[in-house]
């Protein structure tokens, strides 16, 4: 049965996510020498935000005892790209890691992939989705290079992950499946993110530990489509990350008509704002995942509050239960999971997939 | 070039992702760029990739194609196109650039003798504009990390060297590069990827209702239309072309030398 991996931010969300269902969890951890020295825009892992990170080596040690004590493996994200200066200090913090008890690292960057053993890792090696796992040969070079498990980024459609883990039993397959659907190709984006808490320390960070975040995108998902556009890009004046920031758009073509070039920048419009990356789920897949043979599949969102750690896990726990059936068809366990959904967080998914049911029919040319 | 040109005496390539284009160029240049780095429905026939490859030959440029990253489907089609690029690029020789690490991986399997340039894809820069706007509050350590690459950590490079890699593919980085080691590089200009998606705004973005989280249909749109993305958060203008974010810096680095830049990539326009 595949696993269900959750973020948690304190050793006290330990109990609450692996009581909901969760079989693994992640962590990130932003010590204050890094921060010191390099900011939190260029931050440990691929979250540049205090809100998303412990802020100490103790904090992780908690996590690890709380997780162990139940059981539970921990993964720590050091998924950030990382230059030779700052060696040393990665170093330092993969020992940590590892005198921990840390249960793998997750890692983007090929360097530190080649160079983790060096460091006496001696646990398990997670690529991330930074890592852009895309195809079969992917999968085979981070095999090769002692990868104990391949996370597939976002954009892989459904059939391609599928197609992939039937030629890859050797080796653990992770998708996701909860939040934080990034638009824009995780591991390819070399946009700076976190330049809020920098400039804005006080008007950043206190919204945020109020979750302020979550609670405007769950108005979002109650709204009617026409009028979510608009509040969306309304709500992006707060927005830090470049992809959700409401921008003009000018449109230009030699060759279209002012109708076209009216329809297109109004698409693009649509494009950007706070509710585009976000709060995608990709439960209805979980049938195809299963029968393929996935080994985790991951819940993003380390800075959410902790009620909604615990009602990610318990939704998905819920609809993981329901494969016991052998029985059960992918249409009806999709109509189940969407019921399930609407009864669990009191909305309907409205359909913002990870994985859209209309990707299941496009040719290969167009994947 | 004046003789003080510190360009001067340096590669000159011109980067073309259709064979058009390519046909129309009568600028100077020593190599051409082939291909497509971000889309592999982009990718050109095998047909027009050894006519292209012919064409270089013919006026006496070196000829390198590019790939993007790919799905299993996309592998597909390079395994046919890597041959025939190479047949029709002659005594010159094929460089490939690879956008993919299992690309890498097939490359160096499969065709170990074809030198390989790391694609801007993987070559690892950060280069947002929003730098612009938090340089002033970053600390120097900071700063100076983001005007690097991690491809030049030596062990990395060192490895890639092993893997066929002969050169690294960067991009003009608005808060300057810096360099002391590494392979030689090629510099791109004057756009700078910034960030893709397999997720194309701009694919059905001629209809109403696009799916944004779908990745069809597409219509090539983006071969008709442009889009400039400006917003007062945003020091510089992002251009969006197809599923790629790029902006334009024209202010070249004053010492290719040191910065170990052989090659200079022109890009008369984002891909």
């Amino acid at each position: 049965m595949i696993r269900i991996l959750s973020p948690v931010l304190h050793a006290r969300e330990v109990g609450p996510v692996v009581a909901a269902g969760a079989a693994e969890i992640y962590c990130g951890v932003l010590p204050g020498a890094w921060k010191k020295a390099y900011s939190n825009v260029a931050s440990l892992n691929r979250r540049e935000w205090a809100s998303a990170n412990m802020a100490s080596l103790e904090d992780l040690r908690d996590v690890v005892d709380a997780a162990h004590a139940l059981r539970t493996p921990v993964f720590l994200t050091l998924n950030a790209l990382y230059t030779e200066a700052q060696y040393p200090e990665v170093r330092r913090v993969v020992g940590a890691a590892a005198e921990c008890g840390v249960d793998a690292l997750i890692i983007a960057d090929l360097g530190l992939l080649l160079a983790a053993r060096d460091m006496g890792w001696r646990g398990a090696l997670h690529v991330s989705t930074g890592g852009t796992t895309f195809n079969d040969e992917a999968i085979a070079f981070y095999r090769e290079l002692g990868a104990d498990r391949v996370i597939l980024p976002r954009h892989n459609r459904v059939n391609e992950i599928v197609a992939m883990a039937a030629r890859h039993r050797d080796i653990e397959l992770e998708t996701f499946v909860m939040n934080s659907g990034c638009m824009n190709i995780d591991g390819f984006c070399t946009h700076h993110h976190g330049v809020k808490e920098l400039t804005r320390p006080l008007g950043w960070n206190i919204p945020k530990m109020l979750h302020a975040d979550h609670h405007v995108l769950r108005w979002l998902k109650r709204m009617p489509a026409w009028l979510r556009s608009r509040a969306s890009r309304l709500a992006s004046r707060s927005a830090d990350s470049s992809c959700l920031l409401a921008y003009d758009v000018k449109v230009t073509s030699p060759t279209a008509t002012d109708a076209e070039l009216r329809q297109v920048r109004e698409s693009l419009r649509n494009s950007f704002g706070v509710f585009t990356g976000f709060d995608t789920c990709g439960a209805c897949s979980l049938w195809d995942f299963e029968h393929a043979g996935i080994t985790s599949v991951k819940i993003v969102g380390r800075n959410n509050p902790l009620d909604k750690k615990v009602r990610d896990v318990r939704f998905l726990r819920g609809c993981l239960d329901l494969l016991a059936d052998p029985s059960l068809t992918r249409d009806r366990f999709s109509d189940l999971a969407r019921e399930a959904y609407a009864r669990i967080y009191g909305f309907p998914c409205d359909r913002w997939c990870y994985f859209p049911a209309e990707d299941l029919a496009l040719a290969e040319d167009h994947l | 070039m004046s003789a003080a040109d510190p360009y001067a005496g340096i590669e000159r390539a011109v980067a073309f992702a259709a064979l058009d284009r390519l046909r129309a160029w009568d600028g100077p240049c020593d190599r051409v760029y082939f291909g497509h780095e971000f889309c592999q429905r982009l990718l050109p026939s095998a047909a027009d990739a050894a006519a292209a490859a012919r064409a270089a030959a013919e006026r006496g440029r070196a000829f390198t194609l590019v790939t993007p990253l790919v799905s299993n489907a996309g592998l597909a089609r390079v395994r046919d196109l890597v041959p025939a690029a190479r047949a029709a690029a002659g005594a010159a020789g094929l460089e490939v650039v690879v956008n993919d690490w299992g690309l890498l991986h097939w490359m160096h399997r499969e065709h170990p003798g074809v030198p390989l340039a790391l694609g801007r894809l993987l070559t690892k820069q950060k280069r947002g504009p929003q730098i612009l706007r938090v340089a002033a509050r970053l600390p120097p350590r900071a700063i100076e990390h983001f005007q690097r690459s991690n491809v030049d950590v030596p062990h990395l490079a060192d490895r890639l060297q092993a893997w066929g890699v002969r050169r690294v593919e960067l991009d003009n980085l608005l808060q300057g590069l810096r360099r002391d080691h590494g392979l030689p590089a090629s510099l791109y200009h004057p756009f700078a990827y910034v960030t893709t998606t397999r997720l194309c705004l701009m694919a059905g973005s001629t209809r109403p209702g696009k799916n944004l989280r779908s990745m069809g249909p597409c219509a090539l749109e983006c071969r008709r239309f442009e889009a400039v993305l400006t917003h007062p958060d945003m020091p510089a203008p992002l251009l969006l072309k197809g599923n790629t974010q790029y902006i334009r810096n024209d202010r070249l680095p004053d010492d290719p030398a040191g910065l170990r830049i052989t090659r200079l990539v022109l890009q008369p326009e984002p891909a």
